[in-house]
């Protein structure tokens, strides 16, 4: 049973279950996998060939109108931004599902 | 209402759930205050030696960035003044009021984008609906829209930092066609700005123009046209047709792909370049970034529109500003960001001080 392990803003719209890949600025963009879920603290331009590849964005900080929270919109993937702790709380390979809408972020596992 | 509350109310959307610190490559806010005075010196002195007050938008729209970045450059300029308070404040006076009529005038329905940034008459929106070669939406290539947006909007976060951006990315509209349906328009007026990066770093196309119309999705721009927001219906589901024009050619999806990997991968470059700067040299790309906003306006009053030997020597081995600015607080209501930014004190030392006296009779 999904039981909820962050609250931030919703960004964009949206419900997706997937893996938690944890992607900093400079990490290997070639090493993201189609389909996971990026977390970071902030996106910036040296991530975006993760970016779309993602089903999916969750970042520590950031407001509606941040680099991540457009971006996703635009790209119709659920975003949850100002989550305050998710690259502490969540951790590579964790089944998590995103709700864009709320802005809350569940953990499967 | 004063321009100055019109404003306000409009900016502080921009800071809500949002920290200071989401803004990169630098701490921007305790940066600009220690040379900015000088900048809105040469600016005055450019807009008085073009006798740019008599003028109408209309008749300079030529010279100067476009509407979003104007204003972004108040959400600038208002702040440094509040950090660093200078006695230049009739060039403050000049410039801040000479923009805020530059808004009024190009976008007089909604001039700080409250919730939206329409430049365009009902004649021309005619025009792109009958003219342009659309092509029709699926999910696919809606996401494919999405995509190229995502990867031309981050090299030109990079191209021109997180907030210089407007002058490399507006967003034209909302424009309503039907009842359920609105025009978006997204321009990329310049991916190869050649004085800020070396050739390799630039695109290959100069300029990008995005249409799009969508159905069911309700889309609001808040305060600087890359700033859209959307409800009802995702966007992706949402398209209906769509058109890229690059450098004046209409692209078919496979150009368009090409131009999604161009873009991400010269994003990634220079960012990476950015990231690896150190202090002193990324404190003097932003200024020179910050400066090539009015390179066309300086070029046309024959000024040098780099930064100056005194900018420089203001910055050079000098720490950031510190405390002025809250960092890791979320600034939630106007009455928070008025406080923060200095904007009564704007009004009051800059704005209603200087008034034009009339001569006696």
């Amino acid at each position: 049973m999904a039981k909820i392990l962050l609250t931030g803003m919703g960004a964009s719209p949206g419900n997706i279950e997937g893996t938690a890949r944890l992607f900093y600025s400079g990490d290997d963009p070639s090493s993201f996998e189609e389909g996971n879920i990026l977390v970071t603290t902030i996106t910036d331009p040296t991530m975006v060939t993760a970016m779309v590849r993602a089903a999916a964005i969750i970042t520590d900080i950031g407001g509606i109108t941040s680099h991540p929270a457009i971006l996703s919109r635009e790209m119709g993937i659920p975003c949850v931004v100002n989550t305050k702790e998710a690259t502490q709380k969540i951790k590579n390979g964790m089944r998590i599902r995103v709700d864009g809408q709320k802005g809350k972020v569940y953990v499967l596992d | 209402m004063s321009w100055i509350k019109e404003f306000s109310k409009s900016a502080s959307n921009v800071f809500k759930g949002q920290v200071l610190e989401g803004f990169q490559p630098l701490d921007f806010y305790h940066f600009f205050p220690l040379w900015y005075d000088l900048w809105v010196a040469s600016i005055a002195h450019a807009i008085k030696k073009l006798d740019l007050e008599s003028k109408h938008f209309s008749e300079i729209k030529g010279i100067l960035p476009p509407p979003s970045n104007l204003r972004a450059i108040l959400i600038k300029l208002i702040p440094s003044y509040h950090a660093k308070p200078t006695e230049n404040k009739k060039d403050y006076k000049s410039v801040a009021n000479f923009f805020a009529r530059m808004l009024k005038e190009s976008c007089p329905d909604d001039p700080f984008a409250l919730k939206s940034n329409p430049r365009h008459t009902n004649s021309e929106i005619g025009t792109f609906i009958s003219h342009i070669k659309w092509n029709k939406a699926d999910i696919q290539s809606a996401r494919k829209i999405g995509q190229l947006i995502t990867a031309a909007g981050s090299l030109v976060h990079g191209l021109y930092n997180d907030v210089v951006t407007d002058l490399g990315w507006d967003v034209y509209g909302p424009y309503t066609l039907k009842s359920n349906q609105v025009l978006l328009i997204r321009h990329f007026p310049n991916l190869r700005p050649k004085e800020l990066w070396t050739e390799k770093l630039l695109a290959n196309v100069k300029e990008v123009v995005i249409y799009a119309i969508y159905e069911n999705v309700l889309w609001k721009i808040s305060f600087v046209g890359c700033h859209t927001i959307s409800k009802g219906q995702s966007p992706v589901a949402g398209m209906k047709k769509f058109a890229v024009r690059a450098d004046g050619e209409f692209l078919k999806i496979d150009e368009i792909n090409n131009l999604v990997d161009e873009f991400s991968i010269k994003a990634t470059e220079i960012y990476k370049q950015i990231r690896k700067m150190n202090f002193e040299k990324l404190k003097l790309l932003v200024m020179k970034q910050e400066c090539y906003q009015f390179k066309k306006l300086f070029d046309k009053a024959k000024i040098d529109w780099q930064p100056t030997d005194e900018m420089i020597a203001r910055v050079k081995n000098k720490p950031l500003l510190q405390g002025i600015f809250p960092h890791g607080k979320l600034i939630e209501t106007i009455k928070e960001f008025e406080k923060i930014f200095g904007i009564d004190e704007f009004e009051r030392e800059i704005l209603k001080k200087f008034k034009k006296i009339a001569p006696i009779k």
